[in-house]
């Protein structure tokens, strides 16, 4: 085998697997509009989800639930298949591998609760025993006494609260929860059907 | 053309070309190593792109390219001028590996533009060829080189390398799809993905009969051959995580492994079992070479080849295991989720033991190897082996010169 041969074949296999796997999605998708249902991100959600990728949330938890014929994760509450459209407004995508903890795609309406994710985030275990999620105090501030006026303090339930002492969620705590209580794609998938016509029904016959 | 480069090079450049040849060598490894310092202390504060495989910052990301293409830079240039007609596999393999790094990783580092879904075939569609078109080339390069160097007998079937090479290539290039069956993907995209991860099996026999038959016959120098202990087993770890993976890539099975630590142990099964052996095999025969100073103790090869094993195994195995009983409750609607999370933590723990102890294998490692650089221990006429090799052992030359490493 020589040298022209090699480059030539090498090029051209990539080539094709390019074609398939990235140049073929990118025109199936580029024209896709998002569903009605689907807002943009708003300006603290986008700084919550690079709160999100900061602290490596993919790694333990996807976005993606499976079809109900394929596992039960709709049953678990976390929502319907999703379609492309869904994530019209994710770059970068954050689909996930792994299931350390549970799908998030639909956390906002599983768990619309600003508080219950502050304090989740603070310490896991307060609200789910057996939870191996690790803490994120340093997206919290520790304060002695009385909170300051404007502060977004943390209500920890009364075994995990200290005397004395309040949990101030900084700004970063605050974007993150944004970002998660705003997951919410329980709209439809697909587009309704239009109303029939009177017309069109007519020419179609019973 | 070849011929007609080669003769333009030799007429025109003067013989310090190949001194700069090495200097651009040595300048895009350097590029390389700081980028992946830099990309490794970005990921740690926080400064991730955010995608599986693409973590390093775009910015960073130009250091790898550029490193890289600089390093295949000679190797081509040579390619150009050699004077021989004949090119061996691990050639095939170096050079293709060296061309296909850079422009995979900057199509995929590309910012601005993939978004959304097709972000995440373009994900897969990278994750899957930077194993297969860079990581697995390197070290089959490795392997092909090593095994009929150390044995001193040559490659089984040259037509088997030849199919090995360009399945490898075909195949391998088309499997990214696997990693998102029941995601929100056209699905023909992901059926030939399965299709091409089954048709891995031929590139995959091919290498495994071709290496596998050379060593035949010549299991004995896995007891003295540090180099051959861990390449051979390297190129079985390869056969296994193939295998593994084809089978994982069909829906039944995707199904319960997906989203589980069983993939966690496959792909350590892929990069730790076989290439980072592999690289062990072959740091163990180069680096004596190019300090002129043999390894000083081979005890400590021998500690870290059987810490990283034993390390290895109780991972994997602990892993493997957990991740499947993690899929199947996950697959069962009237187990609570939180009960396939509380089910895992006697595996993550054997996955904590294994991988303390893969760290005190490379913790010895990187003692021995400081040691070498420094030129610790006695001064060997021949290489340092783990055991007399026997023809020498017989002949009472165990000190003297000999080939294998």
């Amino acid at each position: 085998m020589d040298e022209l041969r090699l480059i030539v074949g090498a090029m051209v296999i990539l080539s094709g697997a390019t074609a398939l796997l990235v140049v073929m999605p990118y025109l199936l998708l580029k024209d896709q509009t998002p569903p009605p249902g689907l807002k943009p991100y708003t300006a603290q959600q986008l700084a919550g989800r690079q709160v999100y990728i900061a602290n490596g949330c993919v790694y333990c938890h996807t976005q993606q639930p499976r079809d109900i014929a394929q596992a039960p994760d709709a049953l678990r509450g976390w929502g319907r298949a999703p379609v492309a459209a869904d994530y019209a407004y994710d770059t970068p995508h954050l689909l996930g591998t792994m299931r350390t903890g549970p799908d998030l795609l639909n956390i906002g309406a599983r768990q619309p609760s600003k508080d219950w994710h502050l304090g989740h985030l603070y310490q896991p275990r307060a609200y789910t025993p057996g939870s191996i999620m690790p803490a994120y105090p340093f997206l919290f501030e520790v304060r002695q006494g009385a909170a300051l006026p404007g502060d977004t303090v943390v209500a920890l339930p009364p075994a995990f609260a200290r005397p004395g002492e309040v949990v101030v969620a900084k700004p970063e705590a605050l974007d993150l929860v944004a970002y998660l209580t705003g997951l919410d794609r329980t709209y439809p998938a697909l587009a309704p059907l239009p109303v029939p016509t009177q017309a069109a029904a007519k020419k179609a016959g019973p | 053309m070849g011929s007609w480069l080669s003769r333009y090079f030799e007429r025109q450049l003067p013989a310090h070309f190949l001194r700069i040849e090495l200097m651009v060598a040595l300048v895009g490894g350097a590029l390389w190593s700081a980028g992946v310092v830099a990309g490794t202390v970005a990921i740690a504060t926080g400064h991730s792109d955010g995608l599986e495989w693409l973590e390093y910052p775009w910015q960073i990301d130009i250091l790898l390219v550029i490193g890289g293409a600089l390093v295949g830079f000679p190797l081509w240039l040579t390619l150009l001028r050699r004077k021989v007609e004949h090119l061996y596999v691990s050639v095939w393999y170096i050079a293709a590996g060296l061309l296909w790094f850079p422009i995979l990783f900057l199509i995929a580092n590309w910012p601005g533009l993939h978004f959304g879904v097709q972000q995440a075939t373009m994900n897969w569609w990278f994750g899957h060829n930077v194993l297969g078109l860079w990581f697995t080339p390197l070290a089959l390069a490795a392997s092909y080189y090593f095994i009929p160097k150390v044995i001193g007998k040559p490659i089984h079937s040259y037509n088997l390398s030849l199919l090995g090479f360009w399945s490898l290539a075909f195949f391998y290039s088309q499997v990214g799809g696997h990693h998102l069956i029941g995601g929100p993907v056209p699905s023909w995209l992901i059926t030939i993905s399965i299709v091409q991860s089954m048709m891995m099996v031929v590139p995959v026999f091919a290498v495994a009969i071709n290496q596998h038959l050379t060593v035949l016959g010549n299991f004995r120098a896995l007891l003295y051959s540090p180099t051959l202990r861990f390449i051979v087993l390297g190129g079985m770890m390869y056969t296994a995580a193939s295998v593994q993976g084809s089978l994982q890539a069909l829906r039944a099975v995707n199904t319960v492994t997906h989203f589980t630590h069983y993939t966690v142990a496959h792909a350590h099964l892929g990069l730790y079992g076989f290439f980072t052996m592999i690289m062990f095999g072959s740091i163990y025969f180069i680096m004596p070479r190019v300090m002129k100073w043999e390894w000083p103790y081979p005890w400590m090869i021998s500690a870290h080849f059987w810490l990283v094993l034993v390390g290895f195994a109780v991972y994997f195995i602990g892993l493997s295991f957990g991740g499947w009983y993690q899929g199947l409750a996950m697959l069962d609607k009237d187990i609570p989720f939180m009960q396939s999370v509380a089910l895992t933590i006697p595996y993550l723990e054997a996955r904590s033991i294994g991988g303390a102890v893969m760290t005190l294998g490379h913790i010895v490692f990187a003692t021995h190897f400081f040691m070498m650089g420094w030129k610790f221990g006695p001064r060997r006429l021949g290489a340092a082996l783990l055991a007399p090799q026997p023809a020498m052992a017989a002949a009472g030359l165990v000190t003297a010169k000999v080939v294998a490493s």
